[in-house]
């Protein structure tokens, strides 16, 4: 089995759009958090929104205009990663998308139940509905794209992200598919905005991130960001932190790498209370744009392919002391929440 | 070399009722459950039918507190401990990694409705968080690790009405790679207002009999319920000393890229589905064919076409029934339940009536079932459409050693 290599990224993030702003704005430190400016909330409330960003600047189709954001950003981040990675169209029966996703599309889902209870039966939209369902961002891709290989939607934690990579990584080793779309999105909705703050859960975020990953021989020639060494994922609710344990190690098992090998972390989690952990750099960029679940988790996954291109850690999301590399060729990200599920992926330099 | 997957348990729960003997009793006698619904108020529809499971009890549920669930939970528990009790999980597998690939469309979508009323009636600040702790469409599948302590890792598809095809075509291809020896498989969704409202405002409901295939067809009928199928790697299986059930020899999925809601109606990218399923199990004669069948006009059309060029004149010979018109569609876990009448039918070698059938239509020349018939049912696909273009089609056969 050939190396699985990843060729083009695609961020739409409260810190920028498209790979230079956003590299640029973790460099710098730039904080896209700030107070909700979309839709009349309770109080002040301080979120990573995506501002000043039109649909019609980055697709010239008429077709998704009305979707929802969630869909928009995902149309948005996906043409991205395709440009990036010199393919002006990659669909057929040979390519796969894969979407990981947490809420879906909260807003169209809250207008069309609040049509219904408050107006009744003869005054709901059929487009709010079928734009609603959890799989559509994945299904307007899939028709702006021509895919018609697998196109999935995994409802998932911030864990949804690697295990789409995971997902996406075994129908490329199976033969199935010769490349797949790897794509998170997010939008901020007044009702879960209010949940996740009662929780104590905050800063909020919303937008895309989207990766392609081939196999190398099918890409010879290019120069790909880095590629896939190892990844792992597990469910133990009884246990989260044995959970994380477990999805370390055999991450770093299945990449044949030690603890040692890894240059940086990239993480929405704390660090495991290991101490040979503090030796290496971590970061996150969770400081600067606000938590959006999968799609943060794929926002360290597209940081740390730059990262492993350029061989620099942007200073702006580093987290703790430890000395820093002039070599980065192993880039650990991992996600885990307080259910159980944790996930874990390590890119290496090609 | 590939490994051969079979099934060794199956849980079920729908409008017919709990557990499989049930099931097959209904479905093979044409029995309609299919009544006026109850869980909310139809009279303002159209249509105002529906496949509810009624007479349910969540009592069972071991380690969870039961009346904090949704009913989504309750139907996906219930139906996952039928299946593991069949296939003699808990007490033979022990320590064994299992991968838990499960579809739904909705999710906890019932607690969701519930906490957006107490929000539009008492305010944001002052709805009740409980209510939305099930709602997210990945809260079930944890679920299902609290509940039964599993030792691996899980996997949620939303893929509309293909839901759990896919969780099942993934969960047959990862222990036929192995990467794992045990998956439990399936979907489930429950009958909501919010996806009735929806359909209806796509006129996709009949507000009369669903009748799939048949020349005056107007429409479907939702259902709830929930399929659990225990996939195991065969010598796992031998090792263990259970029952055999059948064997799952092909899978294929394709996409449309066509429409949102409509099917791309030529059937060409759904006979790719098909296809890729019938080349995946080494092209085995079809014995019958359950169909995706909603009862609409664009579906059953799409479904023949698709039919007409995966098969070519056979077509018109293997026989084709939809169980849709006795329990109702039920979306994310259409393709579980209906993966396990299909297999049902091969145990039980007879064929379920599409029943509601009266007048052929011409552009659905497919041998349709309209009275139950018995015959020698070795090998069975099983196909599932969906919003958003996804297809996808399972193969399920009689279990023979050597072959």
């Amino acid at each position: 089995m050939g190396k699985i290599v990843l060729t083009g990224i695609g961020p739409v993030t409260p810190i920028g759009t498209g790979k230079e702003q956003f590299w640029n704005a973790a460099e710098n430190g730039f904080s896209g958090i700030k107070s909700l400016t979309k839709f009349p909330f309770t109080h002040v409330i301080s979120c990573g929104e995506i501002r000043d960003l039109s649909f019609d600047d980055y697709m010239n189709d008429r077709r998704f205009r009305r979707a929802a954001s969630i869909s928009q950003y995902t149309l948005i981040a996906s043409s991205l990663a395709m440009n990036d990675a010199g393919k002006k169209m990659i669909g057929g029966y040979k390519t796969a998308l894969i979407q990981g996703i947490t809420h879906g599309a909260m807003n169209y889902t809250q207008a069309f139940h609040g049509a219904l209870i408050k107006e009744g039966v003869d005054s709901i939209s059929p487009i709010l509905f079928s734009d609603s369902t959890l799989n559509a961002p994945a299904s307007n891709a899939s028709i702006y794209l021509g895919i018609n290989g697998p196109v999935h939607t995994l409802v998932g934690g911030a864990d949804a992200a690697i295990k789409a990579i995971i997902l996406a990584c075994q129908l490329l080793d199976d033969g199935i598919v010769d490349r797949s779309l790897v794509v998170c999105a997010e939008e901020l909705n007044e009702l879960s905005l209010s949940c996740y703050e009662r929780l104590g859960f905050t800063p909020l975020s919303e937008g895309s991130g989207a990766i392609l990953i081939e196999n190398e021989e099918t890409v010879k020639g290019a120069s790909p960001y880095c590629y896939i060494a190892g990844s792992a994922s597990e469910c133990n609710p009884s246990n989260p932190d044995i959970a994380l344990d477990t999805v370390i190690s055999t991450c770093l098992e299945t990449a044949s790498l030690k603890v040692q090998d890894i240059d940086f972390i990239m993480s929405d989690y704390h660090l495991p209370a290991k101490a040979f952990f503090n030796n290496i750099p971590a970061g996150s960029i969770l400081p600067l744009t606000g938590n959006a679940f999968a799609v943060t988790v794929l926002w360290h996954i597209i940081l740390s392919a730059l990262v492993i291109k350029s061989s620099t850690i942007p200073r702006g999301v580093i987290q703790n002391k430890a000395m820093v590399s002039n070599q980065i060729k192993n880039v650990m990200i991992w996600t885990a929440g307080k259910e159980g599920t944790a996930s874990a992926i390590i890119l290496s330099k090609v | 070399m590939k490994r051969r997957v079979v099934v060794t348990g199956i849980g079920i729960i729908t409008a017919h009722g709990s557990g499989r003997e049930t099931n097959w009793a209904k479905s093979i006698s044409g029995e309609s459950s299919i009544h006026e619904i109850t869980s909310f108020d139809s009279s303002k529809y159209k249509a105002k039918y529906g496949g509810e499971v009624r007479n349910f009890s969540a009592a069972t549920l071991d380690k969870l507190h039961y009346k904090r669930l949704d009913r989504a939970s309750h139907l996906l528990i219930h139906t996952t401990r039928e299946a593991l009790s069949d296939a003699q999980i808990i007490e033979r597998t022990g320590d064994v990694p299992v991968l838990v690939s499960i579809g739904t469309t909705l999710g906890g979508m019932l607690s969701g409705e519930s906490f957006h009323k107490e929000v539009l009636k008492k305010g944001l600040d002052r709805a009740r968080l409980s209510l939305v702790s099930d709602y997210l469409a990945h809260c079930q599948a944890i679920n299902l690790f609290k509940e039964f302590e599993f030792k691996g890792d899980f996997i949620v598809f939303s893929n509309a009405c293909t839901s759990s095809a896919n969780a099942i075509g993934h969960a047959f291809n990862s222990v036929r790679q192995g990467r794992y020896d045990v998956a439990i498989c399936g979907g489930y969704d429950t009958m909501s207002e919010f996806i009735f409202a929806g359909f209806s405002s796509l006129m996709a409901l009949t507000p009369h009999l669903c009748r799939p295939f048949d020349k005056n067809r107007d429409g479907l009928v939702l259902g709830e319920g929930a399929g659990i199928l225990i996939l195991e790697e065969l010598e796992h299986a031998v090792k263990r000393n259970v029952g055999v059930l059948g064997e799952m020899v092909g899978y294929g999925e394709s996409t449309d890229a066509y429409h949102m809601t409509s099917p791309e109606p030529l059937g060409e990218i759904a006979s790719f589905a098909i296809t890729k399923a019938l080349t995946d199990a080494g092209n085995p004669p079809i014995d019958y064919i359950n169909a995706h069948g909603t009862g609409t006009r664009y579906n059953d059309s799409m479904e023949t076409n698709a039919l007409r060029i995966a098969f070519g004149e056979r077509a018109k010979e293997i026989p084709v029934s939809s169980i849709k018109p006795m329990i109702g569609h039920l979306l994310g876990g259409s393709g579980a339940v209906e993966a396990i009448i299909s297999l049902l039918s091969i145990i039980h070698k007879a064929l379920p009536p599409n029943i509601n059938y009266e007048t052929p239509d011409p552009e659905c020349g497919l041998n349709i079932i309209v009275e139950a018939a018995a015959q020698d049912v070795k090998t069975v696909i099983s196909n599932s459409f969906g919003f958003g273009g996804s297809n996808a089609s399972i193969i399920l056969r009689d279990f023979q050693w050597g072959k």
